[in-house]
């Protein structure tokens, strides 16, 4: 799949997929087209090449539509509505509206009734955005960057009531983040995008498994695996590598955690993807 | 400060539930939230528009009353020349509102139409819309057909009023002068057409243009524009008469000539075109004129023209609309 603007491919032979009932972190440098894979999947644009399929079908058709919910980085709300005209917004405009689940999500904030949406705080608005996209009941939901301009305490409280309403209701989250904390130990499936193309992409543990990060002498040896990043500090280096085969004892070796693998991916644009040319596994997202 | 409850099922009365009934849901609950400021502001300004010309057609007249009264038709009086001078400034007092009356389609359609629609564009509301169960061009088809139908109304009973002053009021306001171009544009069926047309501007220009202030600016522009078209193209509408003859003319008060002249060598030439030795007195003279039982088909091919400009102007907007999400 690729999409294509007047100014060239935002993505390009991007190809995943991404189990139904995981929460997906999407990560990926300023521009990497994250929130063009966003909009793409929300039905909002069309693919300039290929396809892509959401729940079975393409996201366009007014079936697939009403199971998709997106709250996009800048929460577009209508700022003389007030919380309560902003569910009502969700009720008329949705079949499936779950009043309940929207309150409780509105509840959880303590949001007064009559305020407008343009008085509320970032936070606040945040909040109203989840619980309108909650309260349609999606099966799928695609987040941008809903955290980016809240503060830690904010994050942490609405991460926590996004995460328990995806996991009662076992609904699909796909959540693009800059803020790689942000996401270990919440996401079970990885989407790595750079440079409008996918790097990794996969359950986050088989990731993680498929990974090393080596810490030895510059003397020693790396040609056996393939070097996603290598750092040198004097004589010392460390280096993330998918393993080829045995490791040499000298190494001190253990598993990276997310942030590390993520960080190292980021660092390194060149380094070559599982699957492509040259790499030792084929990586497929699961299915 | 309270904090959002579960709605309590309290039953509703029985003489509500028509009421109920009868609000807006879905998509239409929608515009209405977002317009409903607009809409009251248009409501009362149509009651206001429709008593003031139903108060000027009557002084009108009354006028014409006090004139037949004070014998002015057989005889002239300091009263008479009192009552010429309300006359007059009664009639311009009702071509001024009559050139208002043309400005208000791109007034409406600006904000109406562009206004909100690209709000939502430039603002990214329409991202939130489109990901609710609404499909873009449903939205847009929402967002173009209940302000369409507020707009037929209140241009329908608009011109209806400015017609029946045109044209029953004895007529103190002849026909002959639809040269002037508001007679011909504030009448039904031309000015509801007019104003569906502005609209339908109004969605194009901010579906291409996606932005508040530039697409508010270019609708109104672009209207300017339009009526100087509609003005220039107007005489055309149907084929012009023609006589010609020597000094004087036999047509009626309500004819209307579009262009006169003199006769030279075979030619026909504008008075304005004549020199100090042409044109001379006994040349043939000519007019080029629309006869009265012109008008009403005339306004009929004008409406029809402006109908196929706004289904034009509206396929552009939902062309724009799929261009977005291509």
């Amino acid at each position: 799949m690729g999409k294509r603007y007047r100014r060239g491919w935002a993505l390009r032979e991007c190809g995943f997929t991404v189990p139904a009932g995981t929460v997906c972190g999407l990560v990926g440098p300023n521009g990497a087209g994250k929130s063009t894979l966003l909009s793409l999947a929300a039905g909002l644009l069309e693919p300039s090449e290929g396809e892509i399929r959401v729940l079975g079908s393409n996201p366009k058709n007014a079936e697939v539509r009403a199971r998709i919910s997106f709250v996009s980085q800048d929460k577009p709300l209508y700022p003389r509505f007030t919380v309560a005209e902003t569910l009502q917004l969700g009720r008329e405009l949705n079949p499936g509206w779950d009043e309940q689940r929207a309150l409780d999500v509105v509840r959880q904030g303590q949001l007064p009734e009559h305020t407008r949406i343009g008085q509320l705080s970032g936070g606040q608005r945040t909040r109203v955005a989840l619980a309108l996209a909650l309260g349609k009941c999606p099966d799928l939901l695609l987040l941008d960057e809903p955290m980016a301009d809240l503060d830690p305490l904010a994050r942490h409280q609405l991460m926590g009531t996004l995460m328990a309403q995806a996991a009662e209701h076992g609904t699909t989250v796909v959540i693009s983040s800059h803020i790689l904390a942000e996401l270990d130990s919440v996401i079970d499936h990885l989407l790595l995008v750079d440079g409008g193309r996918t790097r990794l992409a996969g359950d986050v543990d088989g990731i993680l498994a498929d990974h090393r990060l080596l810490q030895g002498t510059d003397a020693m040896s790396l040609a056996s695996h393939t070097v996603v990043e290598a750092r040198r500090s004097g004589r010392q280096l460390s280096a993330l590598v998918r393993p080829r085969g045995p490791i040499a004892e000298e190494w001190t070796v253990h598993e990276p955690t997310l942030e590390e693998l993520l960080l190292a991916y980021l660092r390194s644009p060149e380094s070559p993807a599982p699957g492509s040319a040259g790499a030792d596994a084929r990586t497929e997202a699961a299915a | 400060m309270s904090t959002l409850a579960p709605a309590a099922p309290a039953p509703a009365p029985a003489a509500r539930r028509p009421l109920r009934a009868l609000r807006p849901r879905g998509l239409g609950w929608l515009i209405w939230r977002q317009n409903r400021l607009a809409l009251a502001v248009l409501a009362l300004g149509t009651v206001v528009v429709v008593a003031f010309l139903l108060r000027e057609r009557f002084t009108v007249d009354d006028l014409d009353t006090r004139f037949k009264a004070l014998g002015c038709t057989t005889g002239f009086s300091p009263s008479c020349a009192t009552v010429i001078q309300q006359q007059e400034a009664l009639q311009g007092n009702w071509r001024t509102a009559m050139l208002a009356l043309m400005v208000l389609p791109a007034l409406l359609g600006a904000l109406l139409a562009a206004q909100p629609l690209a709000g939502d564009l430039e603002h990214g509301r329409h991202t939130m819309l489109w990901t609710q169960s609404v499909s873009p061009s449903r939205w847009l088809t929402h967002r173009l057909v209940w302000p369409a139908l507020v707009l037929t109304l209140v241009g329908t009973a608009i011109s209806l009023t400015a017609g029946w002053g045109w044209d029953w009021s004895n007529p103190p306001l002849p026909l002959g002068s639809w040269d002037q171009g508001t007679a011909s544009q504030t009448m039904a069926p031309v000015y509801p057409a007019l104003m569906l047309t502005a609209f339908a501007l109004g969605a194009a220009v901010c579906l291409l243009v996606r932005r508040t202030i530039p697409a508010v600016v270019a609708t109104l522009g672009l209207y300017g524009g339009l009526m100087a078209a509609v003005q220039l193209l107007y005489p055309y509408l149907m084929p012009l008469r023609t006589v010609v003859h020597h000094g004087g003319d036999d047509l009626l008060p309500t004819d209307w000539i579009v262009s006169d002249g003199a006769v030279e060598a075979g030619r026909m030439i504008p008075y304005s075109q004549c020199g100090p030795s042409n044109c001379a007195a006994g040349n043939l003279t000519f007019e080029k004129f629309h006869p009265m039982t012109d008008f009403w088909p005339m306004e009929y091919i004008e409406t029809g023209v402006l109908v196929v400009l706004a289904a034009a102007l509206t396929g552009l907007a939902y062309w724009a609309l799929r261009r977005l999400t291509r």
